[in-house]
């Protein structure tokens, strides 16, 4: 059994969608306050060091997430915060949209924020913080999205609230920040140069969320600064509402 | 500027401001004494819903300091009246100190924030303007939806200025507009049925002010943050 000293060592985060955009400024964000994480993403997630465990997994597979769970416990010996940011985006309009695309995207953006915060729950003590992050899709609809994406969006406010009062005397926090339209690869995937100026200009904060401005209220809301802050929904916008 | 810095969740805010070096001009009826720590203590004795006496302070305070960079409105108060017996009296002050307030102190501030491109405003709400009031009445409840209405139409009417503009809405707080209308055996029950078992520390509510104002949150803007331990 390890010393005492590694099972009190830094914090340690469990990060999905960890490769890029929000997701991987989270992972930045987390790592300069000298915290170690366990990043995962369908693809290259990133360099392997001290501090971050990079592992290449299937999002919506239902061992995934345990067996990256448990490699991380043994590395780590603990663990303090679940982030789950992983999600495909697909702009089918609803009358083309297939029953197998339909699943795919719901199975990797809903059920595999589901499985990883089922994972990591048996491990989370008191003062624990799970964050999982939604869009402004789920608040109202998506402009650039198709309808499954939206759907799986309000699915995870869901999640949120409901796991706030399941969780109720545990100690363990479960927050959503849903941010606007953001300035990601996810995002230039979907869009032109065009659409998102656009997006900007209709903000009142006239841009479009910075990777970093998501990950900042992301890394309050996992912090003992927000240790009142339980079941909420925090808009990360810019005023588009 | 603090205003409602007296006591409870202004108070602590004040103190979290002080202790970051900044100068804080804290408004209230009563707004005490403060160790200044590394920053400096400015009280104001006012209240807020009179108007000429809100713009007094924001000049003295333009003229001693030359902007506003925060705004946090804590300002506020309840009573725990049955409908069917409020009188338009206590409806009206209620709503003259928790609305009316607040649309003094911004319009008070907001000129000199938009001139400079720069500012951030932190209005107070409660669980109230979320669903309703346990310890005061409907007069309080619609004031606080009132004060995320204008919010929310404040955070459109400001686009393109550079300032921001959130809501803050405090779960049951360890306060004044708490302690003095609910008994310790009403709080107990209230942190028995808050998935996170106690009512809010002003502290606690502090916090969530100062990194929604702060540069942090600079994509934030026209969101109410519930800082309420999980209790809707």
């Amino acid at each position: 059994m390890s010393g005492v000293g590694l099972v009190d060592g830094p914090p340690v985060a469990y990060v999905t969608g960890a490769g890029s955009g929000i997701g991987a400024a989270v992972v930045s964000g987390l790592r300069a306050r000298g915290q170690r994480v366990v990043g995962v993403d369908c693809g290259r997630v990133g360099e392997p060091a001290a501090d971050f465990l990079p592992l290449e997994v299937e999002l919506r597979s239902p061992t995934a997430h345990l067996e990256a769970v448990a490699a991380g416990m043994e590395r780590y010996r603990r663990l303090d915060t679940v982030v789950t940011h992983a999600f495909v985006g697909s702009s089918t309009p609803f009358v083309d949209l297939t029953v197998d695309e339909w699943e795919e995207l719901i199975d990797t953006n809903l059920r595999g924020a589901v499985l990883a915060v089922q994972a990591a729950l048996p491990h989370l003590r008191a003062g624990a913080s799970v964050v999982i992050t939604s869009s402004i899709a789920g608040r109202r609809y998506s402009s650039v999205m198709g309808p499954h994406y939206t759907v799986a969006r309000y699915g995870l406010i869901g999640l949120g609230r409901h796991l706030a009062a399941e969780l109720a005397g545990t100690g363990i926090r479960v927050n959503v920040v849903c941010p606007g339209p953001p300035d990601t690869p996810q995002m230039w995937a979907v869009t032109t140069k065009e659409q998102r100026e656009r997006i900007a200009a209709g903000t009142p904060c006239r841009r479009l969320a910075a990777p970093e401005d998501v990950a900042a209220t992301v890394l309050f809301l996992a912090s003992h600064r927000a240790r009142h802050v339980h079941g909420a929904v925090v808009d990360v916008n810019g005023g588009l509402a | 500027m603090v205003t409602g810095a007296g006591s409870g969740i202004g108070r602590a805010t004040a103190r979290a401001y002080l202790d970051a070096g900044a100068t804080v001009h804290g408004l209230d009826l009563r707004p005490g004494e403060l160790d200044p720590g590394p920053g400096r203590w400015v009280p104001h004795v006012v209240d807020v819903a009179d108007a000429e006496a809100v713009r007094a302070v924001a000049a003295d305070t333009l003229a001693a300091d030359g902007a506003v960079d925060v705004l946090v409105t804590s300002a506020a108060l309840g009573y725990p009246e049955p409908f069917t017996e409020m009188t338009v009296e206590s409806w009206d002050r209620v709503w003259r100190v928790n609305v009316t307030g607040t649309m003094l102190c911004l319009q008070a501030v907001l000129p000199g924030m938009i001139e400079r491109r720069t500012g951030s405003i932190v209005i107070v709400s409660s669980i109230a303007g979320r669903t309703r009031s346990v310890s005061n009445g409907a007069h309080y409840t619609t004031s606080k939806y009132g004060v995320i209405g204008l919010t929310r139409h404040l955070a459109a009417e400001l686009a393109g200025t550079g300032v921001r503009i959130n809501c803050v809405a405090p779960g049951p707080t360890n306060s004044p507009i708490l302690t003095a209308h609910a008994s310790t055996e009403e709080q107990e029950a209230i942190a028995a049925r808050t998935p996170l078992r106690r009512i809010a520390q002003p502290e606690d509510v502090a916090e969530v002010i100062t990194f929604v104002a702060g540069d942090a949150a600079r994509h934030v803007h026209g969101a109410v943050l519930d800082v309420n331990g999980g209790l809707y």
